[in-house]
């Protein structure tokens, strides 16, 4: 109804040696229906090609503006269309989002690389475990 | 070795539930634990406003933490959208005290339950229910009308309070044994916690009571007046307004333009988190609060605004205070003689 859209600043690439490196659609306007297409949006998707190993593959989404759990939730469905070994790297702004992912990734079993936080920005890096394991 | 019985937990991470999950654990099922995101959970909202506890500490999300305490897996459901919207505005089942669809929305949920007990190949659903614990949701008649409304009679178990109850499918299928289930009833909490320290659970969340905005009196009330001055609301409202409704004191000047004032920091920085395109005011020299003003002010409408801003800023006692309001590019100065009092209390939701 009443509210458009909030400004985001383009989010700055991270230095990369990949050289397959798409770019998708940025941020949206922010409704309902938006929040669910904006997580299911792969911002960089890297290293995805035919032959190349899993940890090559790197998925990196953009949460910032998204409250908690929705950056949790991106990750969990950027995690269930990756393939084992592959990484997803989540970027988000909501200050529950850093403790959120340990508890995430210590009950799910997938392997949390790496935790920086720079700022108001938690950058999350998370590797994807096998299909089908026991419980953690 | 027979295969292992996969089931779907409902997981707020309350005592109860997590009871429930650690209970099936040890039956030897394979647990999936879900927890629905709504959107009017006051734990995130108090997250997202940096508030914290007595400790100084930032509100964990408890569902996380249980499902990582009894090791678990754990799926979060976002069932915040036009579906919810629908049944939160017009309850089949009616609301609660306050605009609490408790059985409609239990509904929506078993629903998303079911769905995905086909998608993981589960053979039922469980929850922390306690028979009698909450007067509008877990009664006995309450129970069987929402198993029977999402069509799952029969298959879900309220292992706590199973031993009270019809046994489900299940129990006579031989899926749990259903004397190492549980005969607890109503509102106390004692045996739960004697369980919880039975089964070797390390610690637990305090009460859930009130953990949802849609019991809160204040909260209905602002989400009346919403409703109310909304046309065909069930279409046109977001998840965002519904945030919006726990953030902040709640101000309406006219049928379409309504405001918020910042109470601290945290609320100041979701309002300007969540401006979206409406105008957002502060004192320009003076320490004070944010507004957001949502809807299409006129300049007096505007002024007025600023007005109350400088009203609950340091600037208060001053004659004159100058508010800047901005909306995007656009940016305003505004001198105003601050505004408190019945004339301001007049204007909340």
């Amino acid at each position: 109804m009443l509210l458009c859209a909030r400004p985001t600043p383009p989010l700055p690439l991270a230095a990369t040696r990949h050289k397959s490196l798409r770019t998708i659609a940025p941020p949206g306007d922010g409704s309902s229906t938006d929040r669910s297409a904006r997580r299911s949006q792969v911002v960089h998707r890297v290293g995805a090609r035919r032959g190349a190993k899993p940890e090559a593959t790197l998925e990196r989404i953009d949460c910032r503006g998204l409250y908690c759990p929705e950056p949790l939730i991106a990750l969990q469905e950027a995690v269930a269309r990756s393939a084992p070994g592959e990484r997803v790297e989540v970027r988000a702004d909501d200050p529950g989002f850093a403790d959120d992912v340990q508890l995430w990734t210590r009950a799910t079993g997938h392997t949390l690389e790496a935790l920086d936080q720079e700022g108001g920005l938690s950058i999350a890096r998370v590797r994807v475990a096998a299909r089908d394991q026991e419980e953690p | 070795m027979s295969e292992k019985i996969r089931a779907i937990g409902m997981l707020s991470g309350g005592l109860d539930s997590t009871l429930a999950l650690e209970i099936m654990k040890r039956q030897g099922i394979e647990v999936i634990a879900v927890n629905f995101y709504t959107g009017f959970c006051i734990t995130e909202t108090h997250r997202r406003s940096g508030w914290k506890n007595k400790r100084g500490e930032v509100p964990r999300n408890e569902a996380l933490v249980a499902a990582a305490d009894v090791g678990v897996e754990v799926e979060l459901i976002d069932i915040a959208g036009a579906d919810y919207n629908r049944m939160l505005l017009d309850p089949r089942y009616g609301y609660g005290k306050n605009v609490n669809p408790c059985i409609d929305c239990r509904i929506f949920m078993f629903e998303r339950c079911k769905a995905l007990m086909a998608e993981r190949d589960a053979r039922f659903v469980f929850t922390g229910e306690v028979l009698g614990q909450r007067p509008k949701s877990q009664r006995f008649h309450t129970l069987r009308l929402i198993e029977r409304a999402s069509g799952l009679e029969g298959l879900i178990v309220r292992p706590l309070s199973a031993r009270m109850l019809p046994p489900t499918i299940p129990e006579q299928e031989g899926w749990l044994d259903r004397a190492a289930l549980y005969d607890i009833t109503g509102r106390s909490r004692t045996r739960q916690m004697a369980l919880a320290r039975e089964l070797g659970l390390a610690s637990w969340p305090s009460p859930a009571g009130g953990c949802c905005f849609l019991t809160d009196e204040n909260y209905a009330r602002k989400f009346r007046d919403l409703v109310s001055h909304t046309e065909d609301a069930a279409s046109t409202l977001t998840h965002e307004d519904f945030l919006l409704l726990a953030i902040g004191r709640r101000f309406r000047l006219d049928e379409q333009v309504v405001f918020m004032v910042g109470r601290d920091e945290g609320e100041n920085a979701a309002l300007q988190r969540l401006a979206r395109g409406g105008w957002l005011l502060d004192a320009e020299e003076v320490p004070g609060p944010t507004a957001l003003v949502l809807g299409e002010p006129d300049d007096a409408a505007l002024e007025r605004v600023a007005a109350v801003v400088a009203g609950y800023g340091k600037g208060r006692d001053q004659p004159r205070v100058t508010v800047v309001a901005q909306r995007g590019e656009l940016r305003r100065s505004l001198e105003v003689a601050p505004e408190r009092g019945a004339s301001v209390d007049a204007l909340r939701v």
